[in-house]
């Protein structure tokens, strides 16, 4: 406890200066409750795997629906040790993570240019805008057949697909940060005698960056709705694939294996990008 | 006489934020322009800084006009507008990277401001981490560090509080007396008017007009002590009759 008594030391000195630039900061609120939170996540997860595995024992729903949770463990140990539908669950797992890295990053490496061109040149602007606006309101879902009977049921269709609904975010995002620069920040870069294309470089860029992550962290979701959606329609193997061909044998406890398989791996993403985040844009709400 | 003011007035549309204004500028002067708000001061400031253009009339610097900013006009604008990217040296010396490779950059200049700003220390911190002003002064030496003909101040201490300002005001003194630069300070505060300048320019509103034009007659080096002096006071009531007709 003795770090916890020289926190408080530090935030009476702080109190006592009324320093102009104290800011209430989040972190320094007791420790102790901080343990109390932590604990709360956990207990309320672990009480809602008691209750299923009660509702489950009860057979209040019969068993082939909805299995326990010991079951679903059971099963997730047996497809990760022995596989399923002739490839294993690591297997599965690895396909859908390269094919959502390969679709999210390229709509990053394209979305963020083709978004910082048009917010500076008109001209791009109103080639790109009409199409940007048509594909936008259309569920990327609706493709899917189109892309199928276009492309079969290859590596290339679902990559497709995660373009399609990933680049308008990550387009419409950069857009947006180009736009939302502060007025302030291009003047002094003026006065100083910065030309057009170094404010561009560095002072618009930079406070484009933001928002380009916030539209990353968004996309990196539609991208992951897009891959489960298109390898449950048309795929031989993937995570998607692996929900739908058990559904199909009526294997319950599998099905959940993957969607917890999936809803994991989508945060482990969301939590990679925020990491990058904060590494790239560590004045970000700051500055 | 680096800048010259000639018959400018700038229209907004029906709206005449600056009618017929004539002012010359001389070399090493503080010359601090008061008015209240709406009277088109920061209009002024921002056609000299090259940010604006006169609807008639000319502007001019060493004998040319005035066609767009220019590290030799830098503005100190209310707000710090600091890049939060990059840390406070880095900030000094972005005018500098600008027009040179970061290797070229004269890096003992830069520090040298850091230690006249006070702020020997803090050279890696980001703004953010800075208190307003610590910024403001960040701001200042950041212009200071192109060697302007003239640096220009938009109510640089506005956003301060009362006790800030006033140390920033001492502090911008002092700084005068040490490098005697031309500086066009824009401000809506008479004692801070008075107190800076060798040369008060008051304006009126709507349309903007320089109502007076004087010099100051207070010794220097200046320190507040002298806003009680009978030569203070007297501008003080000529400027308020002005302000507040």
């Amino acid at each position: 406890m003795a770090g916890s008594s020289a926190n408080e030391v530090n935030t009476e000195i702080s109190a006592i200066q009324a320093d102009e630039n104290f800011i209430a900061d989040p972190a320094i609120t007791p420790s102790a409750w901080r343990h109390v939170s932590r604990l709360t996540t956990f207990l309320v997860m672990l009480a809602t795997l008691f209750v299923w595995q009660i509702v489950s024992d009860l057979h209040v729903f019969p068993p082939i629906a909805l299995p326990s949770p010991i079951q679903v463990w059971r099963a997730f140990l047996r497809i990760l040790l022995t596989g399923y539908g002739g490839h294993s669950l690591l297997g599965d797992i690895w396909v859908s993570s390269v094919r959502i890295s390969i679709g999210f990053v390229g709509a990053v490496i394209i979305g963020v240019p083709v978004g910082l061109m048009m917010a500076r040149i008109k001209f791009i602007f109103r080639i790109i805008d009409p199409f940007l606006q048509f594909v936008r309101p259309v569920p990327p879902l609706a493709y899917i057949p189109l892309l199928v009977v276009w492309f079969g049921i290859g590596e290339l269709p679902k990559i497709l697909l995660i373009l399609i609904g990933t680049i308008p975010v990550i387009i419409i995002g950069t857009m947006s940060g180009v736009k939302a620069t502060p007025p302030l920040r291009l003047s002094v870069a003026k006065t100083l005698g910065a030309s057009e294309s170094q404010i561009f470089r560095h002072v618009i860029l930079p406070s484009a960056l933001p928002e380009i992550f916030t539209a990353m962290r968004v996309g990196i979701g539609v991208a992951w709705t897009c891959l489960v959606a298109a390898e449950l329609i048309a795929a031989s193997e993937g995570l998607g694939w692996l929900v739908q061909f058990a559904g199909q044998a009526l294997q319950v406890a599998i099905v959940i294996v993957g969607i917890i398989m999936i809803g994991i791996l989508g945060y482990a993403m969301e939590l990679l990008i925020r990491l990058v985040e904060r590494w790239a844009v560590p004045w970000h709400g700051k500055g | 006489m680096p800048i010259a003011i000639d018959h400018v007035s700038k229209h907004f549309g029906a709206f005449k934020a600056i009618d017929d204004v004539s002012l010359t500028i001389d070399d090493g002067t503080f010359v601090t322009i008061l008015g209240s708000s709406g009277c088109g001061k920061s209009t002024l400031l921002n056609m000299i800084a090259g940010l604006l253009f006169p609807t008639r009339g000319r502007l001019m610097l060493d004998g040319r006009k005035v066609t767009e900013p220019g590290p030799d006009r830098v503005v100190v604008f209310q707000q710090p507008g600091l890049y939060p990217w990059l840390s406070l040296r880095d900030n000094i010396a972005f005018g500098l990277r600008m027009q040179s490779s970061a290797k070229a950059i004269n890096w003992q200049r830069v520090d040298e401001l850091i230690e006249i700003i006070g702020l020997r220390g803090f050279e890696q911190h980001r703004p953010y981490e800075l208190s307003g002003g610590m910024q403001q002064r960040v701001a200042i030496a950041r212009a200071l560090v192109m060697a302007p003909r003239v640096l220009l101040m938009d109510e640089p201490f506005g956003a301060l509080d009362a006790q800030t300002r006033h140390m920033m005001q001492q502090f911008l003194l002092d700084l005068w007396d040490r490098i005697k630069a031309t500086i066009v300070f824009i401000t809506h505060d008479i004692d801070e008017a008075i107190l800076l300048a060798d040369r008060l320019v008051v304006m009126s509103a709507r349309p903007g007009r320089i109502a007076l034009e004087t010099n100051v007659p207070l010794e220097r080096p200046r320190h507040w002590d002298m806003s009680l002096e009978p030569a203070f006071l007297a501008l003080k009531r000529q400027a308020m009759d002005i302000l507040s007709a």
